[in-house]
This record gives structure tokens, C-alpha cells and sequence, in this order.
């Protein structure tokens, strides 16, 4: 610290580093004179500001590449091997400069719109991996997989008829699955979306070697569907003698064969000595196998295959027992019988896609019911009486001894006195039927009659010949059938054909009829709808009249109305909120049809 | 002819950030290979320093660079229907075309803005693709390859395709 001496009355302040160099300070006179004169201190501090640096806080701008996953499609193999895009700078210029482009190209602003913009908007029916596969790879195969629509169109595959959405729908559902319940109502095309499923993943090259399981009469009709969607795939059915069939089974290189229930289990031993393993077996009318104990079930369980689909109308047709032993073909263990049923329910959801017309067909034509409550004519209602009472009073005596089989006997007895009288053959349904008839050939439409009984379609053949009624049931040989259908399709003079249920129910194409009679009742309702949608279905000509005839004040009455009720139940069981419940007659409901107590309540009574 | 075109997507999530996914297809729209990123978060400082080009280089540079990089199967061709992905032709080799997309607005991942790159738009197929200025692929090449793809080739559905396998593989994007 240094000081400088002041003089004089104003002070200077030169300020700097050497204060030697303050050199004048001059003092005025005021009366603060001696103050003034006083010596001036002053202090200096002094900073180094050249050595300051100017502090700077780096920020990094990292450009770690992003993590990649991926994975390659089979397809992709061939192209692994293939030189460097020609698309790329490397082949076609570094930076290929705009004027080098080609003469269409313009200048585009930011934001502005394209010129051609986007297809026409198409229906993309996508395929959804199914909810139980897991592995991400397995997923995001299926969920690549362009939209169906897409690959029909770039693989060439023609269709005779363009499929409803619906049918793409059920596609693109059984695409991916391994197992899988195909449960549409009857008329929906279940066969076309099973051909068509096969067909692309034939294709895709996730199948080679197809077995196709279908009751015999239908064998025909599976291959004119095969021939109709999907002409490029050999069919082979099996058939002919024991070594012929052999033979078929051995054969390499097959695409698709296709055998009924009854040979398959005939041929077990073929099947498993020929080493052949099934990329897919498909069940149709799988309820075939509703009995888990049965050779039929205990058949196709035994079959080696990598997916299982099964086809069916009505899973269920008594109880949930039937879906249950369904599924132990499908996935065996995944069901259990003493499951509750809202677990069943959820379990199979992913597994079933069922449909039906008022849902997905708005634009079919009506199916329209008639109930016909016919009184019986004097003599059947003479003989129904006396069958009835002298039946009953014999199964009250019956006492212990009485079992649901003899209440059966006594059901059949009379509904065949509904159709026929024993004795002089008066028929009221028959009159009626002649009456209707008259008036449908007449309009040069054609019906379809259904019985349970063999006897009573031949029975009303006789009277109503001049309509010339043609007959398909079990009586008829096999190889006859499909002529007889042909036949009957485009003959104009044949205005009539006579089916029983079990012959005539599924499988067959008779859209072109326009009324259907039932001129007995089924059991069981599921099979009355099959009967029902042979002419109700897809390409049905005009509103379906299903005349569903009942003798009045009898047995039939009854059982139609337990029918309703369980029609109704059916109706439930895929509703989401709706509980599978059982569908079929108990016994309770056997023995009620005439107030009778079973057994063991009369004893507990 | 066999052609393999490349469709490359960038989609952001509001809470996660950029997913990229890539899909090589063949002239038929079969899927040959599939790429996808890691979720994408871009750092408050580039979010500041890279301002309004953030998603040029978070899409094109980042995501779109990295996706090429791994792909096997080299596109013949290789478009995208999120604009900021075609700054991936300023550091990358390859050509890149922008489709206008489709907004899908019931999925949770959305296409990022619009880029301020200047495009130039030349005819591909039965659509009109944007290519960066400096980078239009040549028109024979262009045009050979047009031939080759199948009439009905949806151009649009792809990224389709790819938004669903984002969503497939990265769960947490899946919309409610």
C-alpha cells in the first residue's frame, strides 16, 4: 500500500497502478482549510484480470445407434445371396442429382399432397396370431402376413364367387391355429373357408400332407368343393378294396386325402404302418366324436398330426361334455368335464368361431316357420288314444322295472301313429303335404321332406308321385346319391325330394328349394337346423318356409315344446354373458312327456 | 423378376418415445424381414440443440440408419410414410421414398411431424413418391422395378403391418 501527499483545494484522482505518477491535487479555500491540508490516504487495490479464463460446460451430443431386433422369413432365404440393391447410391451414383431423374419428377413443398394418393380402399381381412401362441417370433409371423385379400390376389387364386367378409373372416382365423373349432352355422360356407385356409397355407408352404375326416356321404361333395375352390389341389379319397386303400395311405407326396369315419377306423393299422404324419387333420361334422369313448374318437385321437381343426355346426348338441371331448381330439387335457362352465367357456373362446346367418348374412333371405298343429284324422286319433292309454297304464306297471328305453318305445309308437294310422294309413300330414305340394309344383318350386323313418318316406312317395318325389336316405346306396341330388337339381318334373335326418342333414347343397317340410320332429334341434339350412344357405334362391308339422293335442306337442325351450338354450351358449347349459332331453323330461316319476323318485316318494 | 422393397416406419409415443419398425417384402407383399428398434428417447440437449430438426435425425439418422444397417435382405427400394426418415438418404447410401401416410387415429403411436426436407416427387409404381432433392433414384431403375411389383401391390398397407408388429413387440404402446 503506498500514500500520496495532497495539496491544494480540488482533488484530482488519477488511478492506476503507480501512484507515483499522482501528481497534482489542488486544495481551494474554504473555512475547511485545516481538514483539507490534512494528508490524503488513499488505498489501492489491485486485480489480475488478464490470468481470468473464461469457463465453458461441454455438452455431448451422443449418437448411440438404437437397439435392433428382427428376424427373417423362409422366403427371404433366396434373396440373402443377392448383390447390393440397384437402387442404392454405391450402383446408381453417389447422390444422384435431380436433373438426372426422370422427366416426371417435380419439386415438392414440404406438407404439400402427392399426386396419386392411395389405392381405392379395400377390405384388408388381417390374420391375428392366435391368443395362446407366445413366442414373439411366432406372433409376428402371422401379424406380417399381408391381408388376405392381398395374397389371393398376387398368388393368382381364383375364386368362383367372391367370399362374403365373413368367410375371409373365418380364414384368417383358422390360418394360424393349431387347433382350432370351426363352428359356423350350417349354410355359411364352412367347407369353402376350410378349402380356401388349406389352400393358402399349401401355398405358404406350412402344409403338405392333409387328411380330411367326413361322414360318407359328403366324400362326394368334399371333392366337387375341392374341384370348385381350389381346382389346383389333388384330392385323393380314400377307397376301394383293402389293398387299394393300402396303397392310397402309403403314397408319398399326396396333398389331401380324404376318407369317411368308417374307413379311417377300418384302416387304423394302414394308417399307422405307412409312418405317415398329417400336417393337418381336419374333423368334419366333427360331433362324430362327441363320445370320447367311442372307436370313432378314440380313432382320430390316434392319428399323427401337427394341427387339428374340427368342423362342426353344432358343438354342442346334448351337453357341454360334447364340446369337452371335441377338444381332447383338439388339444387332449385341455378340457375337463368338472370345469366350471364359465371357465370352459373362456378357454375355448380363441378356439371357436362360430357365426350365424342373422349375424353375419343381413341380406339372405328370410327363414320363415310354420308350425302346422294338424288334427288327426278319426282313425289315427282312434288308434293314438288307445296306443296312448294302454301304453302308459303298462309303464306305470311297470313299476321298478321301468327304464327311459321303454318310454322311448312308447314315443316312437306314437309319433308313427302321428304320421300313418297302423291300420287303415290315414295320414293328416300326408293330406296336408299333398295340399301344399300341389301348390309349390304348381310355382315350379321345388321342397324337401324330412323324416326320421325310412318307412314313412317311402310311405308318402306312392301318393304324392305325380310331384315326382325322389328319395335320399340310408336305404339309398351311396353311389346313387349324387345322382339322385343331380338329378333332382335339374330335373323341372321332380318338385320333391324324401330325406331322413340321418342321411340328409349335412353336407348337401339344396339352396335351390325354397320350402322345407318336417313331417316328424328330431330329438334334438341342432339336427333339425342342419336339415333345415340345406336349403336355407348361402345362394338360397328366395325366403326359406319351413313347415314344421305337428298332430295336435299329442305326443308331438309335447316334444315341440320341450324343443322351443331348448332351442332357445342352444341360442345361449355362444352368447358372452350366455352359460352353456344342456340341450338335449334328460330323463327327467323323457318320462314327463307322460307325467310319469321315474323310479327311484317313486320310491323315494 | 424378384424384387424386395423396403418399408421403413417411425412412430412416436407420447410417453415412450420413437419406435422404428422395418418390413422387406417381395414383389408379392410376402414379408422377407423384419427390423424393429428399441424405444427412442432423445435427450433434453438434443431435444434444445437439434430444435426443429430433432426428428430428421432422430428417424432418418438414428432409427432409420440403424434399421438399414441390420436388414439382410438388401430393398431394391426402400420407402417410408414418415417424412423426418428421408434425412436418412443425407448419411446413408441409400434411396429412400416418402408415401403419404395413412393416419390410423385410434392407435396409440403416431407419425412424427412433417419434415422441412425439400423433396422432389417422382412417379413409382401406381403412387407418387418423394425423394430427397439431392437423392431421386434413376428412372430406368425406377421403372424396372415398378414392372416388377404385383399390379395390385397396396403401397399403403404395410406400414400397417409394421404399426401392429410395433405394437405386438412393444406392449406397453398399445392403446387402451
Amino acid at each position: 500500500m503506498q500514500s500520496s501527499q495532497a495539496s491544494g483545494a480540488a482533488i484530482e484522482f488519477v488511478t492506476g497502478l503507480q501512484l507515483e505518477e499522482l501528481t497534482t491535487v489542488t486544495l481551494r479555500a474554504t473555512g475547511w482549510q485545516g481538514t483539507l491540508e490534512r494528508p490524503l490516504e488513499v488505498d489501492v487495490q489491485g486485480w489480475d484480470l488478464t490470468s481470468e479464463a473464461i469457463k465453458t460446460a461441454p455438452i455431448r451430443l451422443t449418437s448411440k445407434r438404437p437397439k435392433v431386433v428382427g428376424f427373417s422369413f423362409p422366403e427371404a432365404v433366396p434373396l440373402l445371396s443377392q448383390p447390393d440393391p440397384n437402387l442404392s447410391s454405391e450402383q446408381s451414383g453417389q447422390g444422384e442429382p435431380a436433373s438426372h431423374a426422370e422427366q416426371g419428377s417435380r419439386a415438392v413443398a414440404p406438407g404439400a399432397s402427392g399426386k396419386a394418393g392411395p389405392p381405392p380402399k379395400r377390405k384388408r381381412t388381417r390374420i391375428k396370431p392366435p391368443v395362446d401362441l407366445v413366442k414373439l417370433e411366432d406372433r409376428l409371423y402371422f401379424v406380417l402376413q399381408p391381408p388376405l385379400e392381398t395374397l389371393a390376389a398376387s398368388s393368382e387364386l381364383g375364386f368362383p364367387f367372391e367370399p362374403f367378409p365373413y368367410q375371409m373372416d373365418g380364414i384368417a382365423f383358422l390360418f394360424p391355429r393349431e387347433t382350432a373349432i370351426l363352428a359356423d352355422e350350417m349354410g355359411l360356407g364352412k367347407t369353402m373357408q376350410s378349402i380356401t385356409t388349406i389352400r393358402m397355407l399349401l401355398l405358404a408352404g406350412q402344409l403338405r400332407n392333409i387328411l380330411l375326416v367326413c361322414p360318407k356321404p359328403l366324400v362326394t361333395n368334399w371333392v366337387r368343393e375341392f374341384s370348385l375352390w381350389a381346382p389346383e389341389i389333388p384330392v385323393t379319397v380314400i377307397e376301394g378294396d383293402s389293398a387299394k386303400r393300402q396303397f392310397i395311405w402309403g403314397q408319398k407326396g399326396v396333398p389331401v386325402r380324404i376318407a369317411n369315419y368308417e374307413l379311417l377306423m377300418r384302416d387304423n393299422a394302414f394308417i399307422h404302418d405307412s409312418g405317415q404324419h398329417f400336417d393337418l387333420v381336419v374333423l368334419d361334422e366333427a360331433q362324430r366324436i362327441k363320445n370320447r369313448n367311442s372307436t370313432t374318437a378314440e380313432t382320430v385321437r390316434a392319428l399323427p398330426r401337427g394341427r387339428s381343426w374340427a368342423l362342426t355346426g353344432t358343438p354342442i348338441e346334448n351337453s357341454v361334455e360334447d364340446l369337452v371331448n371335441i377338444f381332447e381330439f383338439l388339444a387332449p387335457g385341455y378340457l375337463r368335464t368338472d370345469m366350471p362352465l364359465k371357465t370352459i367357456s373362456k378357454a375355448t373362446r380363441d378356439h371357436i368361431l362360430r357365426r350365424t346367418k342373422d349375424k353375419v348374412l343381413t341380406d339372405m333371405p328370410p327363414k320363415m316357420y310354420r308350425d302346422d298343429q294338424l288334427d288327426l284324422t278319426p282313425a289315427q286319433n282312434d288308434s293314438y288314444r288307445a296306443a296312448e292309454d294302454e301304453g302308459v297304464v303298462q309303464l306305470e306297471d311297470m313299476g321298478e322295472t321301468l327304464t327311459i328305453q321303454h318310454v322311448f318305445e312308447l314315443v316312437l309308437r306314437l309319433k308313427q301313429i302321428c304320421n300313418f294310422d297302423p291300420a287303415t294309413g290315414a295320414s293328416c300330414k300326408l293330406q296336408r303335404l299333398e295340399a301344399d305340394m300341389e301348390e309349390i309344383a304348381a310355382s315350379g318350386k321345388k321342397a324337401i321332406v324330412f323324416s326320421q323313418w325310412v318307412e314313412t318316406l317311402e310311405k308318402i312317395a306312392d301318393p304324392l308321385d305325380r310331384f315326382g318325389p325322389m328319395q335320399y336316405h340310408g336305404r339309398i346306396p351311396s353311389k346313387r346319391r349324387d345322382s339322385v341330388i343331380q338329378q333332382f337339381k335339374e330335373d323341372p318334373s321332380k318338385h320333391l325330394i324324401l330325406m331322413s335326418y340321418g342321411a340328409g342333414s349335412v353336407g348337401l347343397n339344396l339352396q335351390f328349394c325354397e320350402y322345407v317340410f318336417l313331417f316328424d320332429r328330431w330329438w334334438n334341434p341342432a339336427i333339425e337346423d342342419q336339415a333345415i339350412n340345406r336349403a336355407h344357405r348361402i345362394g338360397a334362391a328366395g325366403a326359406v318356409t319351413v313347415s314344421r308339422m305337428m298332430a295336435a293335442g299329442t305326443i308331438e306337442e309335447r316334444i315341440h315344446d320341450v324343443l322351443e325351450q331348448k332351442r332357445e338354450l342352444f341360442n345361449q351358449l355362444f352368447a358372452d354373458t350366455g352359460v352353456p347349459k344342456q340341450t338335449g332331453l334328460s330323463r327327467d323330461e323323457i318320462f314327463g312327456l307322460f307325467n310319469l316319476a321315474q323310479p327311484h323318485k317313486k320310491h323315494a316318494a | 423378376m424378384t424384387a424386395a422393397l423396403g418399408f421403413l416406419t417411425v412412430r412416436h409415443h407420447a410417453e415412450h418415445g420413437y419406435f422404428g419398425g422395418y418390413l422387406v417384402v417381395n414383389e408379392m407383399a410376402r414379408p422377407l424381414e423384419f427390423q424393429c428398434t428399441m424405444a427412442v428417447r432423445p435427450s433434453r440437449a438434443q431435444e434444445v440443440l437439434y430444435g426443429p430438426t430433432l426428428e430428421d435425425f432422430v428417424c432418418g439418422e438414428q432409427i432409420a440408419a440403424a434399421l438399414l444397417s441390420k436388414g439382410k435382405v438388401k430393398p431394391d427400394l426402400c420407402l417410408t410414410d414418415c417424412r423426418p426418415v428421408l434425412a436418412l438418404a443425407q448419411v446413408s447410401k441409400y434411396s429412400i421414398g416418402y408415401v403419404r401416410p395413412v393416419e390410423d387415429q385410434h392407435r396409440s403411436l403416431r407419425t412424427p411431424a412433417e419434415s422441412r426436407l425439400q423433396t422432389r416427387a417422382v412417379d413409382f409404381a401406381a403412387i407418387e413418391i418423394e425423394c430427397l432433392e439431392s437423392r431421386v433414384p434413376p428412372s430406368d431403375a425406377l421403372s424396372n422395378l415398378s414392372s416388377a411389383v404385383h399390379p395390385s401391390f397396396d403401397f399403403e398397407e404395410p406400414f400397417l403391418r409394421i404399426v401392429e408388429a410395433l405394437e405386438e413387440a412393444h406392449p406397453i404402446t398399445k392403446a387402451a
